[in-house]
């Protein structure tokens, strides 16, 4: 029996054991009394008019409840035809015309999932076939093919991100961030160096799918849904219906996944449209080849200049980017923000003029993605930062100790930055990996070793609110009400853990809720590596207004002033009289009051000017290092991570073992993206939308050895890691290729094949490797694509 | 929608398929065929599933011959004590294939049938000169592992026919084999191209039989069938290693597909061509298979 006492007194960790033993409530789960499964018909072109959607086939196959198609919608009225989080540029169903292959025509309702996928294929679509563009560059230039020919209408609720949008130039959105005068510091330069590099699209790849059921009878709408946004779900659900907040609950219990594809709606509006026309639950489950054309990573391309000294100080960079935003602007009009702060990277550059575009092609709508526009920016920054470093005959990582921002630096937003760590990150990582500046590369046969090291930072969504309620039970036990959605990151065990530190109690006896809007109070979204940060403050907030309504209450019952009781291990007592106190479970007992609740409320202030990139960027900035050593087979070009060392600067760390986890997490996603994660397209058609042609790594691909140093400082933020340890990854990789080889790629992903080429054409020129070969890419003065 | 039979025996098994119409489709593990319906590949009006049928789950060792039963699975034959003894290259060229899930599943005689290109199996036995066993209402025959398969997803299986066995000769005790699985991508991926050598040598290095082939980059594994005359018996010495090499990167012609193009899977192949034979003539690490 004592064993039992000591289970109650110490309860699993939340999650722990559901996790393990299979019994963790996914969302792909959910099962609602009377549902019918809805399967959409998607276009097969990628720009055209529809000309005729013919559902009778579909119809009349046994099974078919309805079919439910665009120009129905149109033809019922009473809701609105498109969704979007900033612009409401994005069919329910399309109607008018359809902008890529793999947009929803058409959902065909049936009571068998399989019986819905047979008769989807009875529909038959006519299209009248307009130009098509796939490339940010081709879709920007003159006489292109144009997606809108009308602005699409805002949606006002998200007020921080103002509009620079140039449809004729099918630019949805345009962000600048330009301080002092790079034109006349690069006029002056000593050195000058202009890059191309390019990103492609790439998958989230979620275990779990998307995945939704919708029951929109009566005057109300339910969603259960794997979003990482339930409140911007319920708003534009609520905007659809013409309803009120409180008309549409959202629902969301764990996520298989996430990596910023479930952020924002994507298929919530058609099951819920499909639900309230049928008259019965609607559930759709996204099959894998549908998932990667729901939500990709941006493709992006982006030249880079920048100006150095003779001592390889960073006196200009100008740049401009292009994100591939796909058919519809999603959340790429805030993208660009990140983007371009993103790329004058974790330097003091003085003078700086970066434009960034979100370009709509006719490619699927790409969206948030773990690393946020900083993956693709950092892949050409840190790339450069070797080439130039070579150029001047500086050692990589001095180059960086001598550019890397300091306590006091004006970043290029005009921010004053403090609480910075870059130099000992990189003292750290170049001690992990064993830099040593002369080091040449090591040979074995075909096998050739080297090492390289990169430098980022990322900044979390600024402005930001969270709310939470935190509630006291009468036995002592505490719930965490909150709407941040848990994804597999551990945001609930860290929840729980920081909820029970600001007790004073075992975490075990802290629960925290999955979301559903009816009840868990606003949070603004579950991405940007801000839950541990923002949620997690307003849930500390929420603790101390608890704690004082306990300690009114205590002081009444241990007759003693308010001022005189501190709560402390779990108990509220009278300061100095350790005999005086109650546990938190008597004191809600005696005290006849149910329950407590402590409510918290969390608000980041801040906001660039768009045109300037002016104003305060981030609440905190998150400094990352990475450094790899990679070993490259000079007959097939497959590059191998042996090992991987990580520092990142963490603030508050609350869940030692969880943060650690998350930064491991980026680092499988980050090896996926630096070796072989890529979208192929042919003519707007996805070709490897399938687990067995689009590769993930598998636990082999992982280094031999990895390790992520965290510094801390507890006196400061918590600091998310849900992001920060990825963006680091693929450049380093790069870089160490590079040293090994003297090949450089500028394009991701590091595809043995790619190398291959490199290596051969490296050695028909002469080029020794090691980073004493020029070839591709060789730095100087002057331009290199 | 596909009708399920499940046959418990060889012979009802051959039954069921004598009297198939048209669009009888056999299934052992499932992970091929269901892939490919799953993707609309196939559309089978009765699917003939042979997991209940017995006595095709075996491992046998003889003095001149190893014989695997068709419906073994590949993760028993990748931890088989016996064949890992009698073939070890074999052995461990089956537990590269894709993961543990897969192997779990699927089975010997299924893998050949399918006649993937992106294969392990198909390459190693074939450079071990293994032959299948075919079998039917009408009869049985037994045909070489590379007369088998005929083209991409293609052998000369007739309708009514089943593999049953393969049954692959045991090499002289100077007999040394390697397998080089490369794959381009994630270590769970197919191979890009694989490369299965067979070297006889004497003592003094003189070579009687080498084979080579190699596996992925065509429909079916590719051979040179001259590589002893080639080196005139001379000894696979570094150079001849590299010869060799060169001579199948002249000679074949690849596929492109999403490992790797055709001109890339060439200059792969003849430089993973010369590794395979060094490693298994030159470095005493013969008769072990390799993921590269």
């Amino acid at each position: 029996m004592e064993g039992r006492t000591e289970d109650v007194a110490h309860p699993p960790l939340l999650d722990a054991e559901d996790r393990v033993t299979g019994r963790t409530p996914f969302v792909v789960n959910e099962e609602v009394s009377g549902m019918l499964h809805g399967k959409l018909v998607r276009s097969s072109a990628a720009h055209a008019h529809l000309v005729g959607v013919d559902t009778g086939a579909a119809l009349a196959h046994p099974g078919v409840r309805a079919v439910v198609t665009g120009a129905l919608l149109v033809a019922r009225g009473g809701m609105e035809l498109e969704f979007g989080p900033v612009v409401r540029d994005q069919p329910v169903l399309a109607y008018d015309a359809v902008r890529y292959i793999g947009e929803p025509i058409a959902l065909v309702v049936a009571s068998d999932p399989f019986v819905a996928e047979e008769a989807a294929s009875l529909v038959e679509v006519t299209y009248d076939h307009l130009p098509a563009v796939f490339d940010v560059d081709e879709a920007t230039a003159p006489g292109a093919p144009v997606l809108f020919r009308a602005e699409p209408e805002r949606d006002p609720a998200f007020v921080d991100v103002t509009l620079r949008a140039d449809y004729e130039r099918n630019v949805c959105n345009v962000f600048s961030v330009v301080r002092g005068d790079a034109s006349a510091a690069i006029s002056s330069a000593d050195h000058v160096f202009e890059h191309v590099f390019e990103s492609p699209a790439a998958g989230a790849a979620p275990l779990e799918t998307h995945v939704v059921v919708a029951d929109a009878r009566g005057d109300r709408v339910t969603v259960w849904t794997s979003t990482q946004t339930p409140h911007i779900v319920r708003r534009q659900l609520a905007l659809l219906f013409s309803l009120p907040l409180n008309r549409v609950r959202v629902v969301v219990s764990a996520l298989g996944g996430g990596f910023g594809a479930k952020a924002y709606a994507a298929i919530e509006p058609v099951a819920a449209v499909a639900s309230r026309l049928v008259g019965a639950p609607v559930r759709i489950h996204l099959a894998r080849d549908e998932e990667f054309v729901t939500s990709t990573k941006h493709a992006m391309r982006v030249r880079l200049r920048t100006a150095v000294t003779n001592d390889g100080l960073i006196v200009a960079r100008q740049a401009l980017a292009r994100y591939n935003a796909g058919a519809y602007a999603g959340i790429s009009p805030r993208k660009v923000m990140f983007g371009a702060y993103g790329l004058n990277g974790p330097y003091h550059i003085a003078n700086v003029d970066i434009h960034v575009e979100a370009v709509c092609t006719n490619t699927p709508p790409a969206g948030a993605y773990r690393g946020f526009a900083i993956n693709q920016a950092a892949w050409a920054y840190e790339q450069q930062m070797d080439i130039i470093a070579e150029a001047l005959g500086i050692d990589a990582a001095e180059m960086r100790r001598r550019n890397l921002l300091r306590d006091g630096d004006t970043f290029c937003t005009g921010e004053t930055l403090e609480h910075l760590h870059f130099h000992e990150l990189l003292d750290t990582v170049t001690e992990r990996i064993g830099w040593d500046p002369d080091a040449k590369p090591e040979r074995d046969g075909d096998l050739v070793r080297a090492k390289g090291i990169s430098c980022v930072i990322e900044g979390t969504i600024t402005p930001s609110t969270s709310t939470a309620t935190v509630r006291l039970n009468g036995d002592g036990s505490v719930d965490v009400l909150t709407s941040s959605v848990e994804m597999g990151q551990g945001m609930r065990p860290a929840l729980a853990s920081l909820v029970a530190r600001r007790l004073g109690i075992d975490p075990g006896l802290v629960g925290v809720s999955y979301v559903d809007t009816d009840l868990t109070p606003y949070d603004q979204q579950t991405t940007a590596s801000r839950s541990m940060a923002s949620m997690g403050r307003a849930s500390e907030l929420a603790t101390d207004d608890m704690v004082e309504k306990v300690r009114q209450l205590a002081a009444e019952l241990l007759e003693a002033d308010p001022s005189d009781v501190a709560v402390v291990g779990g108990h509220a007592q009278v300061v100095g009289v350790p005999s005086r106190r109650l546990s938190l479970a008597e004191v809600v007992g005696r005290s006849r009051v149910g329950n407590l609740h402590g409510e918290g409320t969390f608000v980041t202030e801040g906001g660039l000017d768009p045109f300037s990139g002016q104003g305060v960027g981030s609440a905190h900035w998150h400094q990352s290092l990475g450094a790899a050593e990679i070993e490259v087979d000079i007959a097939t070009g497959k590059v191998r991570i042996l090992r991987y060392a990580g520092a990142l600067f963490a603030g508050d760390v609350v869940d030692a073992v969880g943060a650690d986890h998350q930064c491991e997490g980026c680092l499988v996603f980050g090896v996926g993206n630096a070796l072989f994660e890529e979208l192929v397209f042919d003519k707007g058609q996805l070709t490897n939308a399938s687990l067995a042609d689009y590769m993930v790594p598998s636990l082999d691909d992982m280094p031999d050895a990895y390790g992520f140093d965290l510094a801390t400082d507890e006196n400061r933020d918590v600091h998310g890691l849900g992001e920060p340890a990825l963006p680091p990854v693929a450049p380093a990789v790069a870089n160490a290729l590079y040293r090994a080889t003297g090949v450089r790629i500028h394009s991701l992903p590091i595809s043995a094949e790619r190398v291959l080429r490199g290596v051969q054409a490296e050695r028909r020129s002469g080029g020794a490797g090691g980073g004493t070969g020029g070839g591709t890419g060789g730095g100087g003065t002057g331009s290199r694509a | 929608m596909a009708r399920l039979l499940r046959p418990e025996t060889v012979s009802q098994a051959l039954r069921l398929l004598a009297d198939g119409e048209v669009g009888t489709k056999l299934v052992a593990g499932g992970t091929a065929v269901m892939l490919m319906m799953r993707a609309g590949l196939l559309f089978p009006e009765r699917l003939v599933a042979l997991e209940h049928v017995a006595d095709l789950d075996y491992v046998e060792v003889e003095p001149d011959a190893v014989r695997l039963g068709a419906l073994t699975r590949l993760r028993d034959l990748e931890r088989s004590v016996p064949l890992a003894s009698a073939l070890p290259t074999l052995a461990r060229a089956i537990g590269f294939v894709a993961n543990h899930r897969v192997r779990n599943r699927a089975t010997i005689g299924g893998c050949l049938s399918e006649a993937d290109y992106a294969s392990d199996p198909p390459a190693v036995l074939a450079s071990l000169g293994a032959r299948v066993r075919l079998r039917s209402v009408r009869g049985e025959r037994e045909v070489p592992v590379t007369d088998f398969l005929v083209g991409y997803y293609e052998t000369v299986l007739e309708h009514d026919e089943l593999l049953t066995e393969v049954v692959i000769p045991r090499p002289g005790p100077r007999v040394r084999t390697t397998y080089l699985k490369y794959v381009s991508r994630s270590a769970e991926d197919r191979p890009c191209v694989g490369v299965a050598a067979y070297v006889d040598a004497d003592e003094s290095g003189r070579t009687e039989e080498v084979r080579v082939a190699v596996g992925a980059a065509t429909a079916n594994p590719f051979m040179l069938g001259d590589v002893a005359q080639m080196l005139g018996g001379g000894p696979l010495d570094a150079g001849a290693c590299r010869a060799v090499g060169e001579a199948y990167e002249r000679a074949i012609e690849p596929i492109g597909d999403v490992r790797g193009s055709s001109d890339y899977r060439r200059k792969v192949t003849g430089r993973l061509v010369a590794r395979a034979l060094e490693t298994t003539a030159l470095s005493g690490h013969g008769n072990g298979a390799f993921r590269l």
